[in-house]
């Protein structure tokens, strides 16, 4: 019966775990933690000697080394759910060390995976608290491990544990481990001087919290004695949540459960204690051993003597009442914590970031929800696949010319964008100047020093496109693309031979300026390449989203690179208002307006004319019909007519 | 039995030692010095130097170094990777029986033929006088508007050791910038704390202190500082500072907008200033004279327009100042924008007062963006200035004399054209620098991974004693106001900064 029953258990913890996982790689996506925190996990010493010099330093570490993984999402899920899975079998096994079997071994494993999915939910959570939590459970179960063989030397272990446990895990995890052991100590304290030590235990974990914070270790307190302590840069920030909490506290809580189980269960402790712990339990309880056994014996017997089918019934109760508890939990805790419109942001500066047009494209097109950094995104996607005059009211431009760049205000969110979409455009200088402003953020980047060894390149500067490479050599994910690159280093005519690196040469502005508004940059791009399609494309649009007809009718006529006739479908519409608005037929007698789009502009006409001035109303009534068009977007959309005031993302500060 | 151990080690060198050199008698000479890296060919060394470890740039298979003096004792190193690291305590040797003298540096390199060749001997001169033991720098990534994390660190010029003074992420990563020590003593500095935490921190005489030199008769708090040579009293520009950024290699434009000089008083807690060095023009970058009577500073004509802003260029002034009776005197021009051409910057005084080391660019005074800079020399004493064999292609830009001003340190970016490293150079008593080397580390490819600036290179006596702890919780207190001396002429100064150019 008990192995049928650990049997059963045992198969649900390989089902959540592999649900977890599918969970994990398929809803969560490691993929994007990988994205956001820009691991980098460096085989040099210098990069390991900056995390020996604070506590919890090693277990940053390690969780870097983990954390690389996270670049393909089915590994990175093994590895999250494995994590969780270790401290969930400890923790069953310590509590089966400090009470025997209490049938809720299921329950405990589930609820620290549930928490640690549900932390892992949040693309900021640092990876780190994971590990620093998983180490503390080890060494909580290594001093019940020892309370149990070694009683006489527990306590001096107490001691060194806690310390080396503050180093290599932080505060935190001091804090857990103290309230863990002061439970252990009183679970099997034999009089009350064992008793006793534990204030001194208590004052001695506060007091080496404070040492080392004033005497031992240049950090910040939050540093010392948080969770989490990425405060800064804030596009890393990390408010430690409820969850964490929870999760830190699941360790101290099961002890003390079993703790509570253990007083009231004396005797079944008794039945299951393995024969070491059975020893010491006993020694402990002043219990002869020979007496236990038989005892047990006894018991074991009358046990048997049960009436099977009831004992059956009543596990299987409990375990189902568990799983169905727990199951309960994680779909409302789930769908609760699990933010779709978020993740979906997320995806499409993933997939931005990775060219992957067409899926920023889809993902963007299916949020509910209007953002600045997406809106960017996709018009960047577009502007890459030849597709911003054509697609571009496709997505709803509030934020008008704005929703182009974001070269604006400085902030920790939008290096990387600036820095890959000068890229695209050829404009490298622009590129490299926000490629170090995300260097100061993650220094080492795999990202951004495939970045700035593309730059180096273009530029020329191959001593420095091979240090950065070197660099980037250091993480065990991209030797092969150090390889890839390595040739142009070692043959440096190939870079002209490159048809995008010798495209990108030609581009870059001859003369030293300086540029405050990114359409002068645009302008210097297309004096030094006219035949820069796509800052071209940008620069239409700029004047389009900001309702300047007469320049976008005199660049469009003026311009060389696109065909005239047919005209890409925004700019036709565009061109159509202005020779309505301006009573003029196009100066260019190449331009050739299609008479369906003639007609469907008198239909909108016609159909904003019940409306009058009142936008609002309009909006809603012609979005479905005129949604993507033109027309639609002066009329109902730009900033100019609504007003708005677009809403900065959350770190802008 | 310790006898015996000695005999035998003695035995092996010399086995090895007879060994290596039969098989180096026969080896072939190569007309050309061997390509080493870091450069440290031709160069005076400080005797008091840390191991000088390069790397072997040359093929081969196998590789003998012999570091040796004339008719001294040799270090030898042979090995297959070519990476040179020398025994700290047998360099320190060395040096010190070379002093005054000549180091030899031999290179062997085993081809692929099973012969050894033999390259051009490397000489270095090892200089008398001591380098200052210690240099303190800012570590800092390139970034131009953003930062994140920065540091004030110390390294021990003897050895590898660096130390931090104080870390930015222990203080939410706010900026540090601007250490200064007055005439190199590591008991008299000063860091600027800006954005969250801002003030000044001050050490002297064991103590520290955190004060905010703003006041509102000034127009920002203390900005660039120069330390009087009595340790009493510090220069510092006020600065409004903007920053552009261009699009070919002088990415980063840092100007001002205005900017006045002030002195502030550290044991009176209090700051002056005279309509004299509060001008319209920009006066910027004050340096005392050794002797503590006069204040060298740069200065720029008024902002009138976006490009004259950034485009300026800066002469070198000077003007005598009594710091004990506050009393200032006439302005004098030192160097002429317009007879020179060229922007002044970092104007640095030799400590026997002979020579006024300065950066030079086309224009600004923010120079560690500018390809152009260079660094020249004026000799006081005569009023001529000459460009110094020095500089390279790329920045020369920061320096500073060491305490006996036999040696000097600058930033340079000659490396690789992007990050700043800190280069010696010997100044003898006939006003010429020699060949400049980078700092040396245990690593000799340490440069070419790490990504960081030395910012600010400051040659110190010794170590900053002050407590890296109590540096970091005085930062995370409030700032204690300075007063403005009551000889201040407030009438003059409000209507100065509420003119609309200032």
């Amino acid at each position: 019966m008990q192995l049928n029953y650990r049997n059963a258990v045992n198969f649900l913890i390989l089902i959540i775990s592999m649900a977890a996982c599918w969970f994990t790689a398929n809803v969560i996506n490691p993929e994007l933690h990988y994205y956001i925190r820009q691991s980098a996990f460096l085989t040099d010493s210098l990069f390991f000697q900056g995390f020996t010099r604070y506590p919890g330093g090693l277990s940053d570490y390690l969780s870097e080394f983990i954390a690389q993984f996270f670049y393909y999402k089915s590994v990175g899920s093994i590895l999250i759910v494995l994590v969780a899975s270790l401290q969930g079998i400890l923790a069953i096994n310590l509590i089966e060390r400090i009470a025997g079997k209490v049938k809720l071994n299921f329950s405990f494993f589930a609820l620290i995976l549930l928490l640690s999915i549900l932390a892992q939910s949040n693309y900021y959570y640092p990876f780190y608290a994971s590990v620093r939590l998983l180490i503390t459970s080890i060494f909580v179960w290594a001093f019940t491990v020892l309370t149990l063989k070694f009683p006489r030397i527990h306590l001096a272990s107490g001691f060194l544990l806690a310390t080396l446990l503050f180093y290599l895990a932080g505060g935190a995890a001091l804090f857990v481990f103290a309230l863990s052991v002061i439970l252990i100590q009183i679970r099997f304290s034999k009089d009350n001087m064992d008793l006793l030590i534990l204030p001194l235990f208590v004052a001695f974990a506060g007091i080496m919290l404070w040492i080392a914070y004033k005497y031992i270790f240049l950090v910040d307190k939050s540093l010392v004695y948080s969770i989490a302590h990425s405060k800064k840069p804030m596009i890393t920030s990390y408010t430690p949540v409820l969850f964490l909490y929870a999760l830190y506290s699941l360790l101290p809580a099961y002890i003390l459960i079993a703790f509570i189980f253990n007083k009231f269960h004396k005797k079944r402790k008794q039945i299951y204690a393995p024969d070491a712990e059975k020893r010491t339990v006993n020694k402990i309880t002043k219990i002869n051993v020979a007496k236990a056994s038989v005892k047990s014996e006894v018991i074991k017997k009358t046990n048997l003597e049960k009436p099977k089918l009831k004992i059956l019934n009543s596990s299987i109760f409990l375990l189902g009442s568990q799983f169905a508890i727990i199951l309960l939990l994680a779909v409302l805790s789930l769908s609760f914590m699990i933010d779709i419109e978020q993740r979906k942001r997320l995806l499409v500066s993933f997939y931005g970031a990775n060219g992957d047009w067409d899926n920023v494209v889809k993902t963007a097109e299916s949020l509910k929800e209007y953002d600045l950094f997406t809106n960017v995104e996709y018009n960047k996607a577009l502007a890459n696949t030849g597709k911003l005059s054509g697609n571009l009211f496709n997505y709803k431009q509030l934020a008008g010319s704005s929703g182009l760049f974001l070269d604006g205000t400085v902030t920790s969110d939008v290096p990387f964008i600036c820095c890959d979409q000068y890229y695209d455009l050829g404009f490298i200088y622009e590129s490299q100047h926000w490629a170090f402003e995300a260097q100061t953020i993650f220094p080492n980047s795999p990202r951004l020093m495939k970045r700035l060894v593309q730059i180096n390149l273009v530029h020329g500067k191959y001593k420095l496109a091979e240090k950065f490479l070197q660099q980037l050599d250091k993480n065990m994910l991209y030797h092969r693309w150090v390889a890839n690159y390595q040739k142009y280093i070692d043959d440096t005519t190939l870079v002209a031979k490159d048809p995008d690196f010798s495209w990108k040469r030609k581009c870059e502005p001859i003369e030293s300026f300086t540029a405050k508004k990114y359409k002068e940059k645009l302008s210097k791009l297309l004096e030094a390449n006219p035949s820069n399609k796509m800052a071209f494309e940008y620069l239409i649009c700029s004047n389009l989203l900001d309702g300047d007809l007469g320049t976008f009718e005199s660049r469009i006529s003026e311009n060389k690179i696109f065909p005239m006739n047919p005209l890409p479908q925004c700019w036709e519409e565009a061109y159509i208002l202005y020779c309505y608005m301006s009573r003029k037929s196009p100066t260019n007698k190449d331009i050739k307006l299609t008479k369906p789009n003639i007609e469907r502009f008198n239909s909108f006409v016609k159909a904003i004319t019940p409306f009058g001035n009142n936008w609002q109303s309009a909006r809603q009534s012609l979005q479905k019909e005129y949604g993507a068009t033109y027309w639609y977007y002066l009329k109902c959309l730009s900033p100019k007519v609504t007003k708005v005031q677009i809403k900065q993302h959350k770190f802008d500060d | 039995m310790i006898k015996k151990i000695h005999i035998l080690t003695l035995f092996l060198i010399t086995s090895l030692a007879y060994s290596c050199s039969s098989d180096l008698s026969n080896s072939a000479s190569v007309d050309h010095f061997p390509w080493i890296s870091p450069d440290y060919s031709d160069i005076v060394i400080p005797p008091n130097i840390a191991p000088l470890n390069f790397i072997l740039k040359e093929k081969g298979q196998e590789f003998l170094i012999k570091i040796y003096t004339n008719g001294g004792s040799q270090i030898i190193i042979q090995n297959t990777s070519g990476i040179v690291d020398i025994n700290i305590s047998r360099w320190h040797e060395l040096l010190a029986r070379a002093k005054g003298k000549e180091i030899n540096i031999d290179v062997f390199v085993k081809k692929e033929d099973g012969k050894w060749y033999k390259f051009k001997t490397i000489v270095n001169k090892v200089a008398e006088e001591d380098i200052d033991n210690h240099l303190a720098y800012r570590l800092i990534n390139i970034g131009y508007v953003i930062w994140s994390e920065m540091g004030i660190y110390q390294r021990n010029l003897e050895n590898f050791d660096e130390s931090v003074i104080i870390d930015n992420k222990t203080i939410d990563n706010t900026c540090v910038n601007c250490h200064s020590f007055a005439k190199n003593n590591p008991e008299s500095m000063m860091i600027h704390v800006r954005s969250t935490h801002a003030g000044t921190i001050i050490y002297t005489n064991g103590g520290l202190r955190k004060i905010n030199t703003k006041t509102k008769y000034t127009l920002s708090p203390g900005g660039y500082p120069s330390w009087h040579p009595d340790g009493k009293h510090i220069a510092f520009s006020v600065n409004t500072i903007s920053q552009n950024f261009f699009s070919k290699d002088i990415q980063q434009e840092v100007s001002d907008a205005v900017s006045d000089i002030i002195v502030y008083d550290v044991e009176k807690n209090t700051v002056t200033t005279s309509p004299l060095v509060s001008t319209k023009a920009r006066e910027n970058l004050p340096v005392w004279s050794p002797d503590g009577k006069y204040l060298y500073f740069t200065s720029a004509p008024p902002v009138t327009d976006y490009e004259s802003q950034y485009k300026a260029k800066y002469e070198l002034m000077r003007i005598p100042f009594d710091v004990d009776k506050n009393v200032w005197g006439k302005v004098d021009t030192v160097i002429s924008t317009k007879k020179f051409g060229k922007s002044i910057t970092f104007p640095k005084i030799s400590p026997d007062g002979k020579y006024l080391m300065f950066t030079a660019s086309n224009h600004g005074y923010f120079t560690i963006h500018h390809p152009d800079a260079d660094l020249y020399l004026l000799d006081l004493q005569t009023g001529k200035y000459e460009l110094m064999d020095i500089n390279s292609k790329q920045t020369e830009s920061y320096h500073c004399w060491s305490s006996s001003g036999r040696w000097f340190v600058f930033s340079s970016k000659r490396m690789d054209g992007l990050f700043t490293r800190p280069y010696f150079s010997y100044f003898d008593k006939d006003g010429k620098a020699s060949k400049p080397f980078v700092l040396p580390q245990k690593d000799p490819e340490f440069y070419n991974s790490f990504l960081k600036n030395y910012n600010i290179p400051e040659l110190i006596t010794g170590a900053v004693e002050a407590s890296k702890f109590d540096i970091r919780d005085l930062i995370h207190t409030d700032a204690k106001p300075v007063k403005l001396d009551a000889t201040v002429d407030t009438l003059y100064m409000k209507q100065h900064l509420a003119k609309p150019d200032k």
